[in-house]
């Protein structure tokens, strides 16, 4: 039952046989794929890790892009508006301007209208003053003497301001 | 009755090469575990499917038994250890077809098997510490203690050995005298007993014990 022989030899043979067999179709294979997977598996999140870093750079800079354009934008519309708003005083001015010249103008014009009038005037009331003088007095003077006499008359009433006709 | 192996013929004429049933079963258990890894190691891919799934499972539960007390040396072992365990396991397993003839119930193979588990443990003491610090390790704590370490080194080979010889045959004699006593009924799920549960567990024992011992030379 219990005898030691040459059996021993064959079983020992089995085994390496047996183990180097074993190590060509199943350790090895089943190894390499393990660390095949392994590797992939790492290189996959490596990447993956790296993929997300970019996307947040991307992120990141297209923020930043944004924020720019924002300031961009704003920077346009400040300026816009100042300029409308220095146009619209030049404009205010200009037309401010131009009613005061208006302005000037007309009230030089009726100084103007004023003075013709008072010197139509002053004309009209020598040649009635003369007329009524001539009714009134019935005095047989020289017209002209006449005519100087009352001009002096008015002039002298202008100098006293007494017309206030100027 | 006469269990064990027996010798069925001689190869080179008579009592030259004797052939035992267990040899023949062992290369039985051989040529099933090579057909075995083969189908299952087909068209390996990265995205495993189920054959593939069974293969990569027992190399890495194989590989973690081993990595633990072994640390850093998982896959050096491996090819050795997980030899002893699937030879093992198959020769134990193969006993629950009736008329089969466990390997592992003849003393040459499990003896066999544990003079290369001693001799894979000495070298792997003598490669960590140098020849002459590992013979020194036998010295120590004290000097005279040096006979009966070397006696407990020498007893490793044979109680790994007949631990196994010892439940297989143990199992099969048993097996055999109920066979005798009682109806077909009772050692069906005995023989199943012996077979599928003393068989993987022995097997199991014998795995971890190879790793204990060549764990124990190196620390």
């Amino acid at each position: 039952m219990v005898n030691i022989n040459t059996t021993m030899l064959w079983q020992l043979l089995n085994f390496f046989v047996l183990m180097f067999l074993l190590k060509r179709y199943l350790y090895s294979p089943v190894k390499e794929i393990l660390d095949k997977r392994a590797d992939q598996i790492n290189s996959d999140l490596d990447e993956a890790e790296e993929t997300r870093k970019e996307a947040e750079e991307i992120k990141a800079e297209y923020e930043q892009k944004l924020k720019n354009a924002h300031n961009e934008a704003q920077k346009i519309v400040d300026k816009a508006e100042s300029r409308a708003n220095k146009k619209a005083k030049d404009i205010i001015n200009n037309a401010e301007e131009k009613a005061d010249n208006l302005k000037a103008k007309k009230l030089e014009e009726i100084e103007q209208a004023k003075k013709e009038a008072a010197a139509e005037l002053r004309d009209d009331i020598a040649d009635y003053t003369v007329q009524a003088a001539n009714k009134l007095i019935q005095e047989q003077l020289d017209e002209n003497k006449h005519q100087q006499m009352i001009m002096n008359f008015i002039d002298q009433l202008d100098k006293e301001k007494l017309g206030e006709l100027q | 009755m006469n269990p064990g192996p027996q010798i069925l013929f001689y190869l080179f004429g008579k009592d030259y090469l004797p052939i035992t049933d267990t040899l023949i079963v062992g290369w039985v258990s051989v040529i099933i575990i090579l057909i075995g890894a083969k189908y299952l190691t087909t068209s390996l891919t990265l995205r495993p499917n189920g054959k593939q799934n069974v293969a990569e499972f027992i190399i890495e539960i194989i590989y973690k038994q081993i990595e633990p007390m072994l640390p850093g040396e998982g896959w050096r072992f491996l090819p050795f250890i997980a030899t002893i365990f699937i030879y093992i396991g198959v020769g134990n397993l193969i006993g629950v077809v009736p008329g089969v003839t466990n390997p592992t119930g003849d003393l040459n193979t499990t003896l066999g098997l544990a003079l290369v588990v001693f001799v894979v443990t000495q070298y792997e003491g003598m490669r960590e510490y140098g020849v002459w610090g590992y013979i020194k390790g036998f010295a120590e704590p004290v000097i005279f203690l040096l006979p009966i370490n070397i006696i407990g080194e020498l007893a490793k080979p044979i109680s790994h050995s007949f631990r196994l010889f010892g439940n297989i045959v143990g199992g099969g004699i048993i097996i055999t005298l109920i066979y005798q006593a009682a109806p077909a009924l009772i050692p069906v799920p005995l023989h199943a007993w012996f077979g599928i549960f003393v068989g993987a567990i022995q097997a199991l024992i014998f795995g971890m014990v190879a790793i204990a011992y060549i764990s124990v030379a190196k620390s």
